[in-house]
């Protein structure tokens, strides 16, 4: 799949990798942590350094030019380390969008700020009435002509490193007595304005790595709507393509198929029957999940169509990422329920893990919108 | 360097096939054939015709010269249309042959790609059934070869037998004349396809006609070859129960609306969708590494279990969304899912393929 010169470039990551991560590293990393949080932008320096950001990017906006296969190798070896520094919201979210549909003004601004590592962004869709039926958000931004101005007033939730964020992409609807998915737009704020609340949730692996943003006029220019105002939707949809790759849990997921095949070899299972048949079919599940959000990655390159690939890629690679921490949950039983002296570094991450990577079948579109989708715009069933 | 594209010729070749193959299939035909009243190979001569049987020859040999990703493209096409006759057996041949690089070879190669000969084999079954492969005895400079074979398919349609030999107990690739051999007994198998028992006893063969390599294992790779052969043609037949069902779902009406429009019946039939896009693109992918590559047996293996695991559900879920009418039998439903059964219980089982993935 990928060509020497590739692998190549894997190898440098990782000893970039090994550079900044301690020795034994043996979890998630947590960024509401201040120690996670400085080794991640130490980590976004150096990449910053070697232009490895965003290498798919043009050399105009702090990348190499290089085809999408350098960004698929960067983002999954870094899950695969667990490492921080892999910026998916800047990087992966709204510097795509911002290629595709942004000013040259919101070019030049925001794109070579993701690259220099400097600025981390957030995600503002979901609302506390509005999860899966993105639709439906009420988060007013009113726009005044005169000043070429945007207020915004609501309530963002679930926001992934809301704490930790500069800028955020927020979808407000714009036309206020307009419905569903006409009257919205997508609007780029930034997070020091003194309107900005940020609250944290706890989740239920026990960290706080999502917050609610409470936005009281908060005010931004006109300059900064992606796409045209009031018709955000189809901007804010494409988007969501760019999140959906799935990468990231493939990276995860075949981290902890190896530790877990590793650990069945350290105590003498490995060569059960029963063992080899489940490692081998989570193997191959992981596989192919792997080669479709490779595809789904791909395939955003080629056109400017919506493909179902990215809603395949993401429901396939969270499923699998959660099916094999069930897995090694299930092998490490009690060692994972119970905290005692043998509660070491390897079952504390399966049980965060495994409680975390609920929410992968949630966040970015829940699995059956997914399947919603495929069934109507790939299949043609209905509506 | 990632690619998923499909090139023009690439393109080119699946619609021109998919044309031909489309114009004489007739489900009633097929259904005929499950129920032992007719034997029919649909796809066979169409496949003769447009020159596919040469398909993995190279062009000196007159074949097409192409890749074996361009051949798992084809078969995908070959599975949907439900077409039966012995195109994987001989192509897997010539590919093997293509290997050896000597005039004996090369002419059996030629003899194929012009339907001069015609091969079948059950190398893959007795490969996994050590235990009944025939046995080859040297007589001073000359080699003889006894035992049985086992529900060997397409023996009307073949001129050539290739079997497994056991020679002082390495397994060996032979090439055969079928006029040597006498048949035992006629079996079935749950398609309506024709198998036979056959018996060779004392067969002298030439030692050109016992394959042999100093480079390549023979054997494993055309059991590996033949295995993700087999493994395109189910997502091929699965492919057809997708199209089959989604027809179906957009057309059927209850309680005055599209069935499709169900959301439970969207998340069946959405899932339908996903297993076989990752199982095809995981046999593509396979199909794109070299022979060489350590990397291909494992991936080999991943298809195969992925297969197993994914597509005989697929024919299950897509009975269910059809309700009454998916289990009748002139629906014709049950073609496809007996088909994929059958392939199931084909080329290893989980446990085997397990070992090769966890070894």
């Amino acid at each position: 799949m990928f060509s020497s010169e590739e692998l190549n470039f894997k190898k440098q990551i990782n000893l970039l990798i090994d550079k900044f991560l301690p020795k034994g590293w043996q979890k998630y990393p947590d960024e509401r942590l201040d120690e996670d949080w400085d080794l991640s932008k130490k980590i976004k320096k150096e990449l910053a350094k070697n232009k490895w950001i965003a290498p798919s990017w043009p050399k105009e906006y702090g990348g190499l030019d290089q085809d999408i296969s350098s960004s698929i190798i960067l983002s999954e070896t870094f899950a695969y380390r667990m490492s921080p520094g892999n910026d998916r919201f800047g990087v992966r979210m709204i510097g795509p969008t911002l290629l595709k549909y942004g000013s040259q003004y919101q070019k030049e601004k925001y794109l070579k700020e993701i690259t220099n590592g400097e600025v981390q962004w957030c995600q503002g869709y979901s609302e506390p009435n509005s999860g899966s039926d993105l639709a439906s958000v009420s988060t007013k931004g009113e726009y005044d002509e005169e000043n070429d101005t945007i207020t915004i007033n609501g309530t963002k939730v679930w926001t992934t490193l809301g704490h930790r964020a500069d800028r955020m992409f927020i979808l407000v609807r714009t036309l206020q007595d307009s419905v569903r998915h006409k009257g919205l737009s997508l609007v780029l704020i930034d997070m020091k304005d003194p309107g900005v609340k940020v609250n944290p949730i706890k989740n239920v692996s026990g960290s706080s790595s999502f917050n609610e943003v409470v936005l009281s006029n908060v005010k931004t220019s006109g300059k900064n709507i992606v796409g045209k105002l009031h018709d955000g939707w189809m901007v804010a949809l494409d988007l969501l393509n760019f999140e959906r790759s799935g990468i990231d849990y493939i990276g995860w997921a075949e981290r902890c198929l190896d530790d877990i095949e590793n650990y069945c070899k350290k105590i003498d299972i490995f060569s059960r029957n029963d063992i080899k048949i489940n490692l081998a079919l989570l193997r191959s599940n992981l596989e192919s999940a792997k080669i479709m959000t490779y595809k789904a990655l791909w395939i955003k390159t080629k056109d400017e169509k919506i493909h179902m690939e990215p809603s395949m890629s993401k429901l396939l690679a969270t499923e699998i990422n959660v099916k094999i921490h069930e897995f090694a949950f299930q092998i490490l039983s009690q060692k994972v329920t119970i905290k005692d002296n043998n509660h070491d570094d390897f079952s504390k991450r399966i049980l965060k893990n495994r409680l975390f990577f609920i929410s992968g079948g949630i966040l970015g579109g829940t699995t059956e919108i997914q399947k919603n989708i495929i069934a109507q715009r790939g299949l043609g069933l209905p509506k | 360097m990632i690619d998923f594209e499909l090139n023009e010729s690439q393109k080119m070749i699946l619609s021109s096939l998919e044309n031909s193959l489309e114009e004489n299939f007739d489900i009633r035909v097929e259904n005929n054939k499950a129920e032992g009243i007719r034997s029919h190979n649909h796809g066979w001569n169409e496949i003769n015709k447009l020159g596919f049987l040469g398909i993995l020859s190279s062009e000196k040999n007159g074949g097409l010269g192409l890749s074996f990703f361009d051949f798992i493209l084809t078969l995908e096409c070959w599975g949907s249309k439900l077409c039966d006759g012995p195109y994987i057996e001989n192509s897997i041949t010539i590919f093997i042959l293509e290997k050896l690089e000597d005039s004996f070879s090369n002419k059996i190669i030629q003899d194929i790609s012009t339907s001069k000969k015609i091969i079948t084999s059950i190398v893959s079954e007795q490969y996994f059934n050590n235990k009944k492969v025939p046995v080859i005895h040297k007589s001073n400079n000359s080699y003889f070869l006894d035992g049985e074979i086992k529900n060997l398919p397409y023996l009307d349609e073949s001129t050539h037998i290739l079997t497994l030999g056991l020679l002082e107990n390495e397994q060996k690739l032979i090439i055969l004349n079928k006029e040597n051999v006498a048949i035992l007994n006629e079996n079935k198998t749950i398609t309506g396809q024709k198998l036979n028992d056959i018996t060779l006893k004392k067969i002298e063969v030439s030692k050109n006609e016992i394959l042999d390599s100093e480079k390549l294992n023979l054997v494993e790779n055309y059991v590996k070859l033949f295995t993700l052969a087999k493994c395109a043609e189910s997502v091929g037949v699965a492919n057809s129960i997708l199209s089959m069902t989604t027809e179906y779902l957009k057309s059927r009406e209850q309680f005055n609306q599209p069935l499709g429009r169900f959301q439970a019946i969207q998340h069946l039939a959405a899932d339908i969708y996903i297993k076989i896009s990752e199982t095809r693109e995981l046999i593509r992918y396979c199909s794109k590494l070299s022979i060489e590559d350590k990397k291909m047996n494992q991936h080999v293996s991943l298809s195969k279990i992925k297969c197993d695991e994914e597509l005989s559900n697929i024919a299950w879920a897509s009975h269910q969304l059809h309700g009454a009418i998916g289990f009748t039998w002139d629906y014709g439903l049950h073609l496809m899912t007996r088909k994929l059964l059958l392939n199931r219980s084909l080329n290893g089982d989980s446990l085997f393929h397990s070992k090769i993935i966890c070894p």
